[in-house]
């Protein structure tokens, strides 16, 4: 789909695709070595003999399974047999500050601009903060013309609460709202709101999102369906409850396919376009499919804010993958070859 | 009418389309100068009476309230602002960045502090301006935009403008350089240190501008969920409240109670006044205004469904019924054997013909050295006798009536709707909306009842789900306190009950109430399900004392009002069992509760409860 008359988007492949674009993907490759185990499924794919450049974004904190050191040690293994550039840059996890996140992504934008050529970007451990903040930062320099996001699916593990109820938990403690490095920044008044939020499985901190940022006229992008028929359940658990506790209507409920990006924009597009005498936020409070695409509706408006939900902590234990993925592609007509 | 949608929902007049708003008399007040800090619970209705009061909202409000706005508040040019879900930079503790002499100082952190916020709303009143001229609601000249600019970027450093639309755009770019100095990016940023705040002179203008060609002689400001603010900003715009300047700007500010300084400014030794502000705790009102605001919005809801209804009189439709009446509610239909010898011995002290006195006879039965002819008394104890009799034979209390249900919705607009929905439903269930809720007659007191039972349930069921933050736990504190409640008024081994009265305030006592266990009380308290009562009793002082939310009341089978003079102390170790996951048996903390609060007061001249005996004669 052409976005803003200057990005073409299109789904690239996924695991049910004959084959897969990353075998033949010749360019840079942005990766994160955190604790999640699918921080290294991407080199399944890739051919490293035809990767020019990487820049890893690592933690000093390495987690308690100490994978990311693993996953570290192999991709610089890699690199050094396949004699490539590799770059790192450190990330503190979630308690990192805006200016570092910023510095961070300003330096991957200029190795990007001083190396050129195609660009991937493995999204599936890589903090939203970091990610996002680059795509809203390319947007206005226009330097990298061809961007491919690779997204391995998390399988995630359930538990039962004291009611006996099936839920993930993910993340620790209570979730905060913040703007990401390089994104619009908008003052309003707020007479009037329009809240778009993408929503995941946590119901309990989605609820203190909603709760604190007391909101009117709220729109719910929900993940449906998920990445697993029990992902699926949990999330449309987790919408109705939302609905029912905050007095959302039917019709601000969307229910779209956790890999529909497309969907995802052309709904976040409609619904700003429809209200564009309010204060619109996109908010990011679900999957990282999702995010990508109201990072990317983001970029079509001026007076959009954007925001993306950051845990107090993450439980740092690993997520597997269900082996399933997706590529997403992004050219941006306005940069050069 | 078969189909008449629910009047009553949405509750929030947030999510309504075209919401129908009752201004109240306290509302209103904002239309003449003053400055008002409207406070309450989260549902008190503090953002429709800011909201009202912004010039654009009363354009676009076009249903409700046109002759009002026409009337009274058209020579004021209502601002909103709200900065929820905003940036707000914080300049304490700033990275030092390129800033390394102001990152240092205290009093440079404290005047940014107050640019931003200064800036925040001129830009809140410019852009309103713009939007409002193109509306064609104000007009002003060239010259006057031109001036307005000028002192604009003469006051703050931002570049010069020619028109108020460019002039926010440099507003702008200022407040993104001050954002990025706070987080320690961006460049040296340029600050000059300043001794007035420029903020007056400018609005001034503003004001000249708007009185040449408009009959707009006054600017209200009106800043909701100041709560969002940290405290440097709550002081900064307390000092803009007090220092006006002799200009005519007035201020409105929502919060939630608690959760703002409404004092404190950053002049050395000055705070704000009571003659500088009135602080309207929402949530507070005399029983009066409550119900007759309440009655007004109900008008409005039920006129909106129903167009042709436009005389729905809260009061008639729930009518008013004493003690005996409900009680005698509670009895129809009663087959126990001790139930119908109680009401043949109430029937034979009957005075007059009809009415049975069933409270007045479990007083004498259960009481037997209360004088019979002490009328006082006696009426005091009514709602008591109910509860207490309704336990004693299986019976459960009816809620019914204006009054009742006014008191179950304990000061909240929202609690009322939502009772009056549930109420809604079951005329809906029973298929008699046009025979029961729209036509003359009294709701049956079943019909009320069965709507406030259903509200009370899907209270205590939405904490979990509602609250900002342990919504487990809170909703486990309401259930176990619920449950002493009654426990403390039905018990059936003491005449305790009845002597002491309606005991449903809650102590307990604690040294410092910032302690984390208060924490989970105070935050039942900003989200509507606990209330926190003062006590102005010295030997009390330690307490922190609490009560449920009213429109629990019916989930518990307890009274809805609470005596003041009796305070129930719980000791902390027993409320930390509450806390304690291994602890799940209601009844049974209740009852361990009860028994030793009773071991105490047998052990002898207890130095709490021999003060409430006191209060009793």
């Amino acid at each position: 789909m052409l976005l803003n008359s200057k990005y073409e988007l299109s789904m690239l492949a996924n695991c049910r695709t004959a084959s897969n674009p990353l075998e033949e993907f010749n360019g840079g490759l942005i990766l994160s070595a955190s604790w999640e185990t699918r921080s290294q499924e991407i080199l399944k794919y890739l051919d490293f003999g035809k990767i020019t450049n990487v820049i890893l974004v690592r933690y000093e904190n390495q987690g308690k399974t100490k994978i990311s050191g693993n996953i570290r040690n192999k991709i610089r293994d890699l690199c050094s047999k396949h004699k490539i550039l590799i770059r790192e840059i450190v990330l503190e996890s979630v308690k990192e500050s805006h200016a570092h996140y910023h510095h961070a992504v300003y330096s991957i934008a200029e190795i990007m601009n001083e190396k050129g050529g195609k660009w991937a970007i493995d999204i599936s451990s890589m903090p939203r903060r970091l990610w996002c903040s680059l795509i809203c930062l390319l947007d206005t320099l226009n330097i990298t013309r061809h961007l491919l996001f690779y997204y391995s699916h998390p399988k995630y593990i359930s538990t039962e609460d004291s009611y006996r109820q099936v839920f993930y938990e993910h993340t620790i403690g209570e979730w905060r709202l913040q703007d990401i490095p390089f994104s619009k920044i908008v003052f309003s008044s707020g007479l009037y709101k329009k809240n778009i939020i993408s929503t995941g499985f946590e119901y309990d901190k989605l609820k203190a999102i909603m709760y604190k940022h007391e909101t009117d006229h709220n729109s719910i992008i929900c993940a449906s369906p998920g990445f697993s028929d029990e992902y699926t359940k949990i999330a449309d658990r987790t919408a109705a409850m939302i609905r029912s506790a905050f007095e959302i209507r039917e019709s601000d409920i969307y229910k779209v396919g956790v890999t529909d990006i497309e969907g995802v924009v052309k709904i976040a597009c409609k619904l700003i376009d429809e209200n564009s005498d309010k204060d619109v936020s996109l908010i990011c409070a679900g999957n990282k499919l999702h995010s990508l695409a109201l990072c990317l509706a983001s970029l079509c408006y001026s007076d959009v804010n954007f925001f993306v939900r950051v845990p107090m902590a993450y439980r740092e234990n690993t997520t597997p993958t269900t082996g399933e993925y997706d590529i997403i592609s992004l050219e941006n007509l306005f940069a050069a070859f | 009418v078969s189909n008449v949608r629910n009047p009553f929902r949405p509750v929030k007049f947030e999510d309504e389309e075209h919401p129908l708003l009752y201004i109240s008399e306290l509302a209103k007040k904002q239309f003449v100068i003053g400055n008002f800090y409207f406070t309450g619970k989260r549902g008190c209705g503090k953002t429709t009476c800011l909201k009202i009061a912004d010039t654009e909202f009363q354009l676009n409000d076009s249903v409700s309230n046109n002759k009002l706005y026409d009337e009274i508040a058209n020579t004021t040019l209502g601002v909103y602002l709200n900065l929820n879900n905003r940036i707000i930079p914080n300049f304490v503790n700033m990275p030092r960045g390129q800033n390394k002499s102001i990152s240092r100082s205290t009093e440079a952190q404290d005047q940014l502090t107050t640019e931003f916020l200064e800036l925040t709303i001129l830009r809140a009143i410019l852009s309103s301006l713009s939007r409002l001229e193109q509306k064609g609601r104000i007009t002003f000249s060239q010259d006057d935009e031109r001036r307005i600019c000028d002192t604009a970027s003469k006051e703050y450093i931002i570049q010069e403008a020619v028109n108020i639309d460019q002039i926010t755009l440099h507003i702008d770019q200022r407040l993104v350089k001050l954002i990025d100095a706070s987080r320690g990016l961006g460049l040296a940023l340029e600050f000059r240190s300043r001794m007035t705040l420029p903020f007056y002179p400018i609005v001034k203008v503003i004001l000249d501008a708007l009185r040449k060609q408009n009959n707009v002689s006054l600017i209200r400001i009106l800043i909701d969920d100041g709560e969002v603010f940290d405290l440097p900003y709550q002081r900064a715009l307390n000092t803009l409240v007090r220092t006006p300047e002799g200009i005519p700007v007035c201020w409105s500010i929502a919060y939630v109670l608690g959760k703002f300084d409404p004092k404190n400014t950053t002049i050395n030794n000055q705070t704000l006044g009571r003659e500088e502000r009135t602080v309207v705790y929402l949530d507070n009102q005399e029983p009066k205004t409550y119900t007759q605001f309440a009655a007004e919005v109900i008008r409005l809801r039920v006129n909106r469904s129903v167009e042709t209804k436009d005389d729905f009189n809260i009061s008639q439709k729930l009518g008013s019924f004493n003690t005996n009446e409900l009680a005698g509610a509670s009895f129809e239909g009663t087959t126990r054997a001790r139930a119908l010898k109680f009401i043949e011995r109430a029937r034979l002290t009957a005075r007059s013909e009809g009415v049975i006195p069933y409270y007045e006879q479990h007083l004498q039965e259960r009481l037997p050295s209360l004088h019979p002819l002490s009328r006082d008394a006696l009426r005091r104890k009514n709602v008591a006798s109910y509860i207490s009799l309704c336990q004693r034979y299986g019976l459960k209390p009816r809620y019914a009536g204006e009054r009742v249900i006014s008191a179950l919705s304990d000061g909240c607009i929202r609690d009322y709707l939502e009772m009056m929905a549930s109420i809604f439903d079951v005329t809906e269930k029973r298929d008699t909306i046009n025979t029961e809720f729209l036509s003359e007659a009294v709701l049956p007191i079943d019909v009320q009842d069965e709507g406030c039972r259903d509200a009370s349930a899907r209270k205590l069921a939405s904490i979990r789900d509602y609250t900002e933050r342990s919504g487990l736990l809170l909703e486990k504190l309401v259930q176990f306190i619920g449950t002493l409640a009654h426990l403390i008024q039905t018990n059936q081994e003491t005449s305790e009950p009845l002597q002491n009265p309606e005991r449903a305030i809650f102590g307990i006592a604690v040294n410092d109430i910032n302690r984390p266990n208060i924490q989970l009380i105070k935050d039942g308290e900003v989200d509507g399900y606990l209330r926190h009562i003062d006590t102005d009793k010295p030997y009390k002082k330690n307490l922190y004392c609490f009560r449920l939310h009213r429109q629990f009341v019916p989930r518990f089978n307890i009274s809805y009002r609470e005596s003041p003079d009796f305070i129930f102390e719980i000791q902390l170790y027993q409320f930390r069992q509450v806390l304690n996951v291994e602890t799940t048996d209601a009844q049974a903390w209740a009852a361990r509760v009860y028994r030793e609060w009773q071991a105490k007061k047998s052990r002898g001249p207890s130095f709490f409860d021999g003060e409430d005996s006191d209060a009793t004669e």
